[in-house]
This record gives C-alpha cells, structure tokens and sequence, in this order.
C-alpha cells in the first residue's frame, strides 16, 4: 500500500471520507442527457457562497445603526475601504444573480417535472429554500439604510397589518418601534447575517441529501435506474465526477462571464439592482416618487396589488407562494416531462411563463387602470394555471416516452 | 461508454490547464478579500503625521502625544544625563541599538535622537506592549527611564533595555523630522538632503 | 473590443425609471468627454463647486487627497486654493452649515451630493442646473423648470445672468394647464353621469391631443436653446454657462463613483481572463465527453 492509500485509509476508519466522495461524486450516477437547463443548481450554490463570502468581508466595514449604517456603505466600504467596492458590488449583483439562477432552475422543475414522485420532498425543501431567500433577500435590503430600503420594509412589514385584530400590534413588534428605526435595523442585520443564512446553509443540505437518495430527473423525465448493466450501474447514467464537473465548470465560466460584466459595467443594472432612490439617506418623512419592490419580488407584489382589498390581497400573494408548496400533488399527468406531452400541456406552461413576465413588469410600474386590469387577468391565470393542473394536466393525449433516454 | 480511445495524455494536460488557469483566478479573487483589511483611507488620514511644538517642554520633563493611535514619549534630557547615557554605569542588553536595531537609519543608536538632548520614542514595551511610565532621575535609584508596569521591564533615558528584564528590545523611535527648531513632526522622515548633509 | 463591451453595458442600463417621470425641460444631453479632457472639466468643475456649492451642500463621503490624486491636482495646490476651511489633507469633504439653521433658511437642510449624480442622473443635474428662472411667485424670486418649487435660491446667477421663460413657451403651458383642468373635469363628469360618454370621451381625447402637441413643441423649443430668454445678462455667456456646468456635473459624476473609471478598465481584463479561462474549460470537458458521445 502506497503512502498516499495508508492515509486514506487511516482517514476512512475513522471518517467517511472515501464513501462520501463516491456517493455523491465518483460514483453518483447522474443521467447522461442533462441540457443547458442542469446548469443552474450548481450556479445557485456557487452564488450561495458568492454570497456568504463577500457578505463576511462586508460586516467586517458595516455598522449596522440608523446614525451610521448608509455612510459606512456609501462613503466606508465605497470609497475608504480597499476593494470595499468590489465586496459591494458583488453582494449586490449577486443578490439578484441568485434570483436569475433559482428562478431558472425552477422553471427546469415544471418543464421536466422534476417536482414529480419520488422527488417530492426534493421540491419541498427547494420551495423552502426559496422563501428564505427571499426573506434573506428582503432584510438584506434594509441594511443599506437608503430611502428605497426604508421604505420598501415599511411597505412589506406593514403586510402584516393586514392580520385582523392584531395587524398593528404585529407590525410594531416586527419593527420594535412605531415606525422603522435603528431597532429594525439591527434585528434585520442579525437575521440577514447569522440566522438565515444558517437556515439556508441546512435547507440546501437536505435538498441536495434528498436529490441524491432518488437520483436526478432529466429531461425526458424518464427513471435511468430501470435499465441497469451486469454491475448494477444505469446504462444512461454517467458518474457525477468527472463527467458533469467539468462540464459544470463551462457552465460557471458562461455565468461569471455575465457576472462580472455586470459587476464592472452596470453595477446598478440600469436601476434594477441598485435603485436611485437608494442613494438618498432613509427619510421616514419623505417617501419616493415612485416605489416599487426589487425587481425579484414584483411578481408577487403584482398579485398583491391586483386584489382591491388589503387583507385579501396579502392572502392572494401569499397563496401565490404557498400553491408552489402543492405543486407535486397538483401534477396528475401519466407523463413527468413535457417533452411527451399534450401541446396543450406546454401552452398552458408557456402561458404561465408570459404571465409570470407580466406580473413582474408590471409590480415594477405604477400602477393605472388598464394596467391593473391586465395584472388582474396575470393573476387570476397565475392561479388558474395550478388549481385547475389536476384537470388539465389529464387532458389530451401524450406522446410515447422513450424506454431509454435520448441524445 | 467507450474507453478504447481515451487520450490519456491530452486529457491530463487539459485537466492541469483548467486547474492552473482557475487557480490564478482564485488567486485574483482572494486580492479584494485581503487587500480590503489593509489600513482603510479613514485610518490613513487618523494616523496622518502629527505636528508638536516643543517650546513647553521644560528640560527633565516629558509630555505625550498620540500618534497613529499609540503613545509618543517626548523628553528633554539634560547634559548631565546624555553624558550619562553615552558613559552608562548599567547593564544594558544593546547598549549601541545593533542588536535588534528599532530605530531609523538616521538616528543613531546610543543617543537615539536627531538632536541629542530630545528624546522621541514610542511609548510602548517591547516586551507585551504595555505603555510604560515615565521615572525622572530623581525619583528613582536607577538613574531614571521608563518602567512597565505589567512586568517590570526597565528602559534608560535613552530607551535602551536594561539586562535581566523581560523585554528583550530598546524602545522604538517612530520616523519624525524637524520642521524648524521648536517644531517636529512625527510619521514624517527627514528629507534625504538633510540626511546626507 | 472596447467599443463592444461599453455598448453593452449601456444597453443593460437603460433605464427603466425615466419613462416614469414626467416631462421636464430643457432635457438637453452632455457632450460625452474621456480620458484627459474628462480629468480638465472635472478639475475646472471641482473649482466651481468648492467656490459656488461646498459652502452649503458638502460632499462629506469624499476625501480631499482621493481626489487630488484622481483627479490629478497636487496636494498643495488643493490645499491652498481649494481647500476653504481649516482642513486636513487626508479629511473629508464637509462644511460648517448650521442644520437646524439652514432647514429654517431654505425649508430644508441643503444635501449632501455626494452621490447625486447616482440618486439623480447626471444629465438631470445639468439641466436643474441651467433651469432656473425668473418667478415673481417664488420666496427668492426665480423657480426651476427641472425642479418646480425647488427651495434653492440661484446661487450662480451671477454667472448666468438671470432668464425668463419665452412668451411662446408660457402660453403653450397655459394651454396645457387648461387642457388638463378640462380633461379633469371631463373626467369627473364621466365618473357621475356615465350615460354622456361619447362626448365626454371626445373632451377627454381632445384635451389629450392639445396636451400632447404642445409638449411636442415645448420639447422641440427646448432642444432649440428657445425655451428660455435672457433677461440680464450674467458674466458668462450662455455657451460658457453651459459648459460650466458641464465641468460642474462631470466632477459630482466623478464624485458620485470615484472607482467608476478603474472598474471599468479593470473589467476588461476580468472579462479576458474568464474568456481564457472558459475556453480551457470547454476543451477539457469536450475531451472528457467523448466517453458519452
């Protein structure tokens, strides 16, 4: 045994270093025709870590209180700190990169149904990695102390209003003041910096824990494990490493690319990333002209101002998240990709798609008549799409799928 | 799956290429994580050079001034004492400041100062960076210096470490220069001409 | 190369905000300058701001020896002709004005601007800047056609001399003005007997086109230089006025990102690198494919 096999063992009696590696890498069989769409799960952790790190360095020059909290981003980490921003910008872009990339990766779920039996619960902690996100995301865009931070949170926070009877005592709890104040500040820092991120960092493991007990999807929505050689690997299966790491790294390049021309070129992202109105201090006497949430939450704010009524409105975008929750239950169809399926089945998908965009257009315009109208056709398509899936996903007939994979 | 044909070599060479390529580039990306914990341009202008007058300082006497955030002893030593430091009747671990020099080229190591009768020293051991206190000759059996309190190092009216103490090095002299004859600035070098001259 | 990125970034910027703002006038563009030229405007407009502007808006996120070094003026020459206050070298950019003071003088404590030309667009700023005019219904006597009411007094018109809206311009706002109060009574009208719709849509449509028309021909004035007349002259004409505030807003440009000009240099590279690295990436896993395919 050489010297480098001695360690290893010594290390596998005692770790499961080597069986790791094998279950989940050199010997994780993943499905051998994964498309462009397979790229964004392994992007989405790398933004994760994007994310992590550089939000580590930027603690490190934050101060997280009303008096301080705008100039030690704008005028410390901007200008005073080296590199400060660089760190910032990253953060910032990354912020809505991870959006781009998870919702990419779940539009891979519908198209392919990924969501389908066994991998329910692979969804499941997918969909709660997605609302801590987007509660990470919302706390994080506080702590710059900008006049859109104030009061997009005021906005959100004030959702809460909406619980009967108690709405107000709710909203000032969750602010620990009568309005938002350094107090606010401090508790969203905490959050956004140790909890969540922890939260996130577990989820992610279980998700990935879950995927790897039932094996990946693909895209003809076929189970690989049904055609198996002498040794009992899948014939349409590939191991995980070496194939699709470097195949994920392409992937990374393709991404970074995009990335950092952002970060260099349009750090504010023509005002979708960084707001105007985010370069003024927080004012709780002056509201901007115009507020709209980041441009990732406008599809649900859509849906939340396309209700004329408060509290019916908070439960509409709050059952726009949740019915994401049913969505392996709401699937009946016989076939999991929408590669065999009825067309009727990918027009409804394409449907959705558009009305996904327009909801999200719209949440970031002020809103007229004609513009609600149309937010309140999105929506009620929006909910039409998944309450009725269990019939329409019956519907029509579908195309053989193939017993093996194809390309 | 086909084996047969793998080109074993290429595809080491390729592997090493992507490996080195993307190692230069974690490379780049590591240079804002560390230079951001280089003193920020805030600390910069708060440990800009400082200006002191020395018209108040009475001979014997020492006054203190904060520099880069650290004590700054100022002394004025008689000509007694300076003939005494250059004639030292103690032991000191490096009397001539060779051993472990810890101070600028341009002073030199037994007087430590560029006019010999002010004394400019960091006032902090050189043992644990306590700040040590100040013992006129009168007030103390040793011929007067500085004194840790934290463990007993003792230092001479030069700043040079007396032998059987903790501290191992003289006391250091921070970069300062003479604006005029009753005006210095410390963080600031002499200019080379002066130096040379 | 160069030319190709930039042309990208810009089309990623468009922005998304300026469709929402109403009109305002004149909206006349900057002329683009780079390089040497771009550092010039700055320092002559650093020279306006610090003896127009710093007394009452200070640009307290910035340090004075950051921008001696990028905008390439010596440190003594900032000390003693830039500098007003006691300052240090390495300090920040602040004035000594009164909050609780100034909020009494103007209404409302004068800003920072240190990031203005990134809460405001630039070209929105050289235009506030050259849209004061004469106002005998405004507390310092002139208004702002970029910023209706705004509480600041015109600080240059010494330089600029004083203008006045052209009579075509004012009685083409009149007219926009009646047509609005027409369409809103129209509106109203609509909204209380319903049954009268054809000929209050009609009002409405009409008001709609008269608005529509005159903004059209305010806009095409405007970008003729005949929205405003000058009324006294100023020490400036009004080309050097112009060009003034260039050099005024290209330095709060500079101001608002002082990184801007090395990221972007920087990002070239970046880009190149990951291109490289992208390629290296592709070869290999083309050569590991060919176990699949």
């Amino acid at each position: 045994m050489s010297n480098q096999n001695k360690f290893m063992q010594w290390i596998d009696d005692r770790f499961p270093a080597t069986k790791v590696w094998n279950e989940h890498l050199a010997q994780y069989y993943a499905p051998k025709n994964f498309n462009f769409w397979y790229f964004f799960g392994s992007l989405a952790l790398l933004v994760l870590v994007n994310q992590i790190l550089t939000g580590i360095w930027l603690t490190m020059n934050y101060d997280p209180t009303a008096a301080g909290a705008y100039a030690s981003v704008e005028s410390y980490i901007m200008r005073d700190v080296d590199w400060g921003w660089l760190l910032r910008y990253m953060h910032s872009t990354g912020a809505s990169a991870f959006f781009v990339v998870v919702y990419l990766h779940m539009f891979r779920g519908l198209l392919y149904g990924s969501f389908r039996k066994p991998r329910e619960l692979v969804w499941l902690f997918g969909m709660i990695i997605f609302v801590l996100l987007m509660a990470e995301a919302f706390m994080g865009y506080l702590l710059p102390w900008g006049n859109m931070s104030l009061w997009g949170a005021q906005v959100i926070i004030n959702l809460f209003s909406a619980v009967p009877g108690y709405g107000e005592q709710i909203v000032e709890w969750i602010r620990g003041d009568y309005n938002i104040s350094g107090a606010t500040l401090t508790r969203f820092f905490a959050l956004h910096v140790v909890a969540l991120p922890m939260a996130l960092l577990l989820m992610v493991f279980l998700h990935i824990v879950a995927l790897h007990k039932v094996g990946s999807n693909n895209p003809d929505g076929i189970d690989i494990k049904k055609h198996k050689d002498e040794n009992g690997i899948p014939l349409d299966g590939i191991p995980f490493h070496p194939y699709y790491t470097v195949k994920d790294i392409v992937g990374v390049a393709g991404f970074l690319f995009i990335f950092c021309a952002i970060i260099f070129f349009a750090p504010e992202m023509g005002g979708y990333f960084l707001e105007p109105p985010n370069f003024t201090p927080a004012d709780s006497l002056k509201t901007p002209a115009h507020i709209a949430p980041v441009w990732y939450f406008t599809p649900f704010y859509s849906v939340l101002r396309a209700v004329p009524d408060q509290a019916l409105g908070v439960l509409a975008m709050g059952a726009s998240l949740v019915v994401l929750f049913f969505l392996p239950w709401l699937d009946r169809c016989q076939v999991i990709s929408m590669r065999y399926r009825h067309w009727s089945h990918k027009l409804w998908l394409g449907l959705f798609v558009i009305a996904f965009f327009v909801l999200g257009y719209l949440g970031m315009k002020a809103p007229t008549d004609a513009r609600t109208l149309v937010a309140q056709i999105a929506t009620t398509y929006y909910f039409a799409f998944f309450l009725l899936m269990p019939w329409w996903s019956q519907w029509g007939a579908t195309k053989p799928v193939p017993e093996r994979v194809t390309d | 799956m086909s084996q047969d044909s793998v080109d074993h070599g290429k595809r080491r060479l390729l592997t090493w290429a992507t490996t080195a390529v993307g190692a230069v580039g974690a490379g780049f990306v590591a240079v804002p994580f560390l230079g951001s914990w280089n003193p920020s341009a805030k600390a910069k202008a708060a440990g800009a050079p400082v200006e002191v007058p020395l018209d108040k300082i009475a001979e014997g006497q020492m006054i203190k001034v904060e520099w880069r955030g650290k004590p700054v002893f100022l002394v004025k030593r008689s000509q007694a004492t300076l003939e005494e430091i250059k004639n030292t009747p103690y032991e000191l671990k490096d009397p001539d400041s060779t051993g472990q020099p810890n101070q600028p080229e341009y002073v030199d190591g037994v007087v430590r100062s560029i006019k010999p009768e002010l004394l400019v020293v960091v006032g902090i051991c050189t043992h644990l960076g306590c700040v040590p206190q100040h013992k006129k000759v009168t007030e103390v059996d040793w011929g007067g210096g500085f004194f840790c309190p934290c463990h007993g190092s003792r230092f001479d009216l030069s700043g040079r470490v007396f032998a059987g103490v903790p501290a191992s090095k003289n006391l250091e002299v921070p970069p300062y220069s003479y604006l005029s004859d009753d005006r210095i600035i410390i963080g600031v070098a002499p200019e080379v001409e002066e130096e040379t001259a | 190369m160069k030319k190709i990125i930039f042309i990208i970034a810009a089309c990623l910027s468009l922005s998304l905000q300026a469709a929402e703002e109403g009109l305002t006038l004149p909206n006349d563009a900057m002329t683009k300058l780079n390089g040497e030229a771009l550092i010039i405007s700055q320092q002559r407009g650093m020279q306006v701001y610090m003896n127009n502007c710093m007394g009452c808006h200070a640009l307290a996120f910035q340090r004075y020896n950051r921008t001696a070094e990028d905008l390439k003026i010596p440190e003594e020459v900032m000390l003693k002709n830039l500098i007003f206050s006691d300052g240090k070298i390495g300090d920040q950019m602040t004035n000594n004005m009164p909050v609780a003071k100034a909020k009494n003088w103007f209404g409302a404590a004068p800003p920072d601007l240190s990031v203005i030309t990134r809460s405001r667009k630039p070209q929105w700023v050289y235009n506030y800047m050259r849209g004061f005019y004469a106002d005998e219904e405004r507390p310092y006597g002139v208004n702002n056609s970029v910023f209706a009411d705004v509480g600041m007094p015109h600080v240059l018109e010494e330089m600029q001399g004083l203008q006045g809206k052209t009579d075509k311009v004012k009685s083409l706002e009149n007219e926009i003005k009646y047509a609005k109060e027409d369409k809103a009574i129209a509106n109203k009208q609509l909204k209380e007997n319903p049954e009268n719709s054809a000929e209050l849509n009609k009002k409405i449509h009409d008001a709609d086109k008269i608005i529509h028309n005159a903004e059209a021909q305010l806009t095409e004035l405007a970008a003729n230089g005949e929205y405003f007349t000058l009324i006294k002259e100023g020490q400036l004409s009004p080309e050097e006025f112009d060009k003034a505030m260039m050099d005024l807003v290209n330095f709060l440009d500079y101001i608002g990102e002082p990184i801007k000009l090395e990221r972007q240099r920087l990002g070239l590279w970046v880009l190149l690198f990951i291109a490289l690295f992208g390629i290296v990436a592709y070869m290999m896993k083309k050569e590991f494919w060919k176990d699949v395919h």
